[in-house]
């Protein structure tokens, strides 16, 4: 029966509008979108661009497309704007359409270098011979073209779909292409979304009225001012949050997903192995294509190159043991020797064949070198009567690891079939990996050892060819690279440089010193270097060796495995670069049939130390802070005497030249997220207090009827109200009016004072509500000297009223009040 | 008169999108090991904390009343429902949805009116609702439900709505106003030298303002023009016979569709009108529920008054006699009959156009 005819809105009230606050409001979030977008470009992909000349195109465009949206006198008219621009930019386009085709192609290749950067890729780049300028200017061309867009769903017809229908492909191609934009950039996006989504949800033209109308124009009025109001609530409150989520949610969050990680990993590990399988895997045919991870970096000797891709968590092994680990089960893949062009070279097979001419070896000296540990261990255990007690078996499955090694644990029995590579280095790998190995943990192995070096009275003949090894490690394994002058100096002022002769006859006091080593080794790195699992990667022509112990002082397993070995060796102590996996022991899970196993993935793959224990031999170092949650495992003993480490460190750093203020900026802006929130605690710092001191200055400014482009009149009636504000705030009650007969004698005994501080009479508030009447109901303008008198008369009674409140209500009334 | 669920659909569908973006997150989160997505989660839980709050906050500062300027306008004419939101809170409402039901009283149809809005922090606004009736007959307004939501549209919560019952009456078309004034002339009789309105003063009993509604033929044009504002005249009674329009409200046996029950409504008010435009004194008679029901027609008002009377009566079960009221209630001499309208006769006439054409 009833049919709507329309829907109207009408604005009966609304706040007053300030159009170059909402200009400037409009350039801001147009500024946040635009900058935030190309910001986040160039930085994600490494662009080498004139930033001055980038910033100064958004800033300008941002500007003129903000006015050009804004301005009313357009309205009706932006389609010839629009057409101009279009007719503009091509004019430019091709113009510069050299300049325009090189940074393309410039463009293009700074996407590709990130994609073979990250993902080790050899993607072909374009043959462009650009300038660091030819990019600014495309990017400048690009920026123009965005600001205009954007300016259409930001600030002309705030939309938040169109705005993410243009944004997102963007984004989304960026974080494809390996882009890693910086946390300013994301800030900036984050709040732009933020705001756009806000605006756009109260943009209604429909039931605004006819273009051109009054009510249309009332319409937009508070559309405008919501709008501002708005955005500097979302910019205030999004300042607020993004510190609260920093301190406070932040680290529980990562309490907690940390407990899911595990879970989520599976459920990763299940999808991409789900996706992999539809690959093609036709081994036949020309295609195959199969997921090999190989670890971050870790896969051989080769180092700086940042890490090796791994296919998100992808299961790279799998380990079943007999018995529960009660340490961390190390599986060597790599053993590197000697060190040199950021690499490690496997050990030469002749060197050791050589050697092994004269240790009266009947089998294989090469598989007797890696079997002697075993063997010494089961002979030991054996004559202890304990037999094969401590021994355990180990099943390594190899699912997606790399096939360039077969991965053992340490102290275990090779047989015949495997190969190894370089003579006293890595097990050659195999294609498939399924293989079932006698060991000792390692702790068991340097018991049984320990007992047995210690009672024993005849060398036997493993004995003799573990003493003749010792003294091969001692020959081939403490080698150092030149360069390090510092660190070396720093080993020697330790005093623990072994004299050749400890080696053979104090292994006691040896293996005390031993323990020094490794401590002093482990606390130098843990004090003086940061772990990071997505260290940068060392520049080209850099030493990797140099650039983290000097320079970065930030890295993975493979920094700090490599920095150890070469500190051992400067200590005096044989060692060798490791890499392989390594499998805490609480990721070991119990099975029905009285086994234990764990599925080792891309992120337990490892490198680590291995020095040579006199009578033991080889052992794994932890170094690594931090990794695969082995920290626990890095012993940190405190210096209990003489200088520490660190401080030592300091002493080599000496002299850095760097003041506090510069440390502090350059802690602020280093582009990490930690600091964008202490820069948002300044902003926000700033904001409260300049907030409140521009209330209390407007209020002040009110209250002793300082309006100038008021007249004297009003000024009056101000100061009147301001006093009568005062008088309610000294706890005159609401019912006493103005005009009330009371008034003046309440005010007076209001602002009576004490003894000391003469107050207001009455005749005074008399005298000031005669000027306020005369002033608001009057036909003449009252002159200056009458709102002087006012001003006096308010001051007075402002300083005994203040005088008697108490602490808390004072300085309300002095900072906010403007009393 | 909620319809559950249908509010909250939008904000559904804020909620699962606002929730898939957080699932997205989560999903960074656990498989990068990054600053930034576990700080942007946190962000998002604390940004959907404080969008409640302030949802709560613009709630409480917000307050709507409804009401509807004119009660009653002729079947076809538009007429406005109003919505006044007043916001006295500190944060702007960007979006706030109202809610209002109208029922059609006959058919006991609801039609369900919906919009948005939005409110300056400390501002006021309309929110008008424009709305024609098609039919005859009697509307009455509810007040529906005034949601806020917040900014992203996730949480919605309901302000302060002043309690709100009104009706409307959809009156029937009478014709056009001008013609009256020729049958005021012709009143005086033939012969009679034709007068301007308010020409003589001894035709009228009273003098009023203008109220909505009032014809222009009652308008006093010279007292107006003295006045400076319209002023209505009440005619007196110059005739001492009563005469009397009897309406049978009885449907039939088959019922009666609405546009016939607009045909009949017009017919009747067509003829009152023109009586009360040629100044005779007349009543309008109609049963309800076994009584008779009486109104006299002295003026545009009580012209009204009938109409709105008869609009909210029901129609009669029974076939009602006229000839018997006559013969019991107005067997006085004072009254004369001055003719019968039959709904049914009405609904039987126009089948039978409907055939013919």
């Amino acid at each position: 029966m009833l049919l709507t005819v329309g829907k109207e809105l009408v604005q009966k009230e609304t706040g007053r509008l300030h159009p170059y606050l909402w200009y400037a409001v409009s350039c801001a979030l147009l500024l946040l979108e635009c900058g935030g977008l190309i910001a986040a470009v160039v930085s994600g992909w490494h662009m080498q661009v004139r930033s001055g000349w980038i910033f100064l195109a958004v800033v300008s465009s941002c500007l003129v497309s903000a006015g050009f949206f804004r301005w009313e006198r357009l309205e009706g008219k932006r389609r010839y704007g629009v057409f101009l621009f279009a007719l503009a930019y091509i004019t430019v386009l091709f113009l510069t359409r050299d300049t325009f085709q090189t940074g393309a192609g410039q463009f293009c290749n700074a996407a590709v270098s990130a994609v073979n950067r990250q993902y080790h890729s050899s993607v072909e780049l374009f043959a462009v011979s650009g300038s660091e300028m030819t990019l600014t200017v495309f990017l400048i061309e690009l920026t123009v073209l965005l600001a205009f867009l954007f300016g259409a769903v930001v600030v002309w017809r705030p939309d938040a779909l169109v705005l993410g229908v243009l944004e997102f492909p963007i984004l989304a191609v960026l974080f494809l292409f390996a882009g890693s934009p910086s946390i300013l950039s994301l800030f900036a996006l984050m709040f732009a979304a933020l705001g756009v989504l806000a605006a756009s949800r109260l943009f209604r033209r429909r039931l605004w009225g006819e273009a051109g109308s009054e009510q249309r124009r009332r319409n937009m009025e508070c559309f405008e001012n919501v709008q501002k109001k708005l955005l500097l609530l979302v910019t205030g409150v999004g300042l607020l949050l993004s510190i609260l989520a920093f301190y406070l949610v932040r680290p529980g969050l990562s309490v907690q997903l940390e407990k899911a990680e595990h879970a989520a990993s599976r459920l990763e590990t299940g999808i991409v192995e789900s996706l992999l399988g539809l690959l093609p895997q036709s081994g036949a045919g020309s295609i195959l294509m199969t997921a090999e991870t190989e670890g971050r970096g870790v896969q051989d000797g080769v180092l700086g190159d940042t890490d090796g891709y791994a296919v998100g968590t992808l299961e790279d092994l799998k380990i079943t043991v007999t018995k529960a680990p009660e340490e961390t089960v190390y599986l060597k893949g790599f053993i590197g020797s000697s060190y040199g062009n950021n690499r490690w070279q496997a050990p030469s097979e002749e060197h050791l064949k050589s050697a092994a001419v004269n240790w009266n070896i009947e089998d294989d000296p090469l598989l007797y070198v890696q079997n002697l540990p075993f063997l010494r261990t089961l002979y030991a255990a054996e004559s202890s009567g304990r037999g094969a007690e401590g021994m355990a078996e180990m099943t390594v499955e190899r699912l997606n690891a790399s096939s360039a090694y077969t991965y053992v644990p340490y102290n275990t029995y090779l047989n015949g079939y495997y190969d190894i590579t370089g003579g006293d280095g890595a097990i050659l790998g195999q294609t498939e990996q399924e293989d079932i190995y006698s060991y000792y943990p390692v702790s068991e192995c340097r018991e049984a050892l320990d007992t047995w070096n210690d009672g024993r009275e005849d060398s036997g003949v493993l004995d003799r060819v573990e003493e003749a090894y010792r003294a091969y490690a001692q020959q081939w394994y403490l080698e150092v690279p030149d360069g390090l002058d510092d660190i070396q100096k720093l080993c020697e002022e330790q005093g623990f440089h072994q004299r050749e002769e400890d080696w053979r006859e104090e292994q006691g006091l040896l293996a005390g010193e031993q323990e020094k080593i490794e401590d002093f080794v482990i606390t130098f790195l843990n004090e003086n270097y940061t772990f990071d699992p997505e260290a940068e990667a060392v520049p080209e022509g850099e030493d990797f060796l140099k650039y983290f112990l000097e320079e970065s002082k930030t890295g993975y397993s493979t920094h700090f495995a490599t920095a150890a070995v070469i500190l051992f060796r400067m200590c005096g102590v044989p060692a060798r670069y490791v890499a392989g996996y390594a499998a805490p022991a609480d990721i070991f899970t119990a099975q029905t049939d009285g086994t234990y196993t764990a599925v080792l993935q891309a992120d337990n793959s490892h490198a680590w130390a291995e020095i040579y224990e006199p009578g033991v031999g080889w052992v794994p170092v932890e170094t690594t802070p931090g990794a695969l949650g082995l920290k626990q495992e890095v012993k940190t003993p405190e210096a209990d005497s003489g200088k520490s480490a660190s401080a030592e460190a300091g002493e080599i750093e000496g002299g850095t030249g760097e003041n506090v203020f510069e440390r502090m900026m350059a802690a602020l802006l280093d582009g990490s997220l930690g600091s964008m929130i202490h820069l948002m605690e300044t902003a926000v710092m700033l904001l409260a207090v300049s907030s409140v001191l521009i209330h209390r200055t407007v209020r002040r400014r009110e209250h002793l009827g300082r309006k100038t482009h008021e007249g004297t009149n009003a000024n009056i009636v101000y100061i009147f109200r301001a006093f009568y504000e005062l008088l309610l705030y000294a706890g005159m009650r609401q019912e006493v009016h103005s005009d009330a007969p009371s008034f003046c004698k309440t005010a007076a005994e209001l602002c009576r004072g004490d003894g000391k501080n003469s107050g207001l009479t009455e005749t005074e508030v008399q005298e000031l509500y005669a000027l306020a009447l005369r002033a608001a109901y009057g036909q003449e303008e009252c002159g200056s000297a009458d709102v002087e008198r006012a001003r006096q008369i308010y001051r007075k009674a402002a300083r005994v009223v203040k005088r008697s409140l108490r602490p808390g209500k004072r300085i309300r009334a002095v900072c906010w009040e403007g009393f | 008169m909620r319809q559950p669920g249908e509010g909250k659909s939008r904000s559904v569908k804020s909620k699962l999108l606002y929730g898939a973006v957080v699932l997205a997150t989560l999903a960074v989160s656990l498989s990068h090991d990054a600053e930034f997505p576990r700080f942007l989660l946190g962000f998002e839980f604390l940004l959907a904390g404080a969008l409640y709050l302030c949802v709560r906050v613009m709630a409480a500062g917000l307050e709507a009343q409804f009401f509807l300027p004119s009660p009653a306008k002729r079947r076809g004419e538009a007429f406005e429902l109003r919505v006044r939101l007043r916001n006295s809170g500190y944060l702007p409402a960007a979006e706030v949805m109202v809610e209002a039901f109208c029922r059609d009283v006959y058919s006991g149809k609801v039609k369900r009116l919906k919009a948005p809005a939005m409110v300056d922090a400390g501002g006021t606004a309309e929110l008008i609702f424009r709305l024609k009736a098609e039919h005859c007959g009697v509307v009455r307004s509810f007040a529906g439900d005034v949601w806020v939501r917040d900014y992203l549209g996730l949480f919605r919560r309901r302000c302060t709505v002043c309690p709100f019952e009104a009706e409307y009456c959809a009156l029937p078309d009478w014709g056009p106003d001008a013609g009256s004034g020729g049958a005021l002339g012709r009143r005086s009789g033939a012969g009679t030298k034709a007068r301007g309105s308010g020409d003589d003063l001894s035709e009228i009993a009273d003098i009023r303002g203008f109220r909505e509604g009032d014809g222009l033929h009652s308008i006093h044009w010279k007292l107006s023009a003295r006045f400076d504002e319209w002023m209505i005249r009440i005619p007196g009674d110059t005739a001492d016979t009563e005469w009397l329009l009897f309406l049978d409200l009885y449907p039939g046996e088959n019922g009666v569709s609405r546009s016939a029950m607009d045909v009949f409504y017009d017919r009747a008010a067509a003829l009152s009108f023109r009586m009360m435009c040629a100044g005779v004194r007349h009543e309008v008679i109609w049963v309800q529920e076994y009584t008779p029901v009486c109104c006299a027609v002295r003026d545009e008002a009580s012209f009204r008054e009938m109409l709105m009377t008869l609009l909210h009566a029901p129609l009669c079960k029974t076939r009602v006699d006229p000839a018997m009221i006559y013969k019991e209630r107005f067997w006085n001499e004072t009254y004369k009959e001055a003719g019968r309208l039959s709904l049914a006769e009405t609904q039987n006439s126009r089948r039978e156009g409907q055939e013919t054409a």
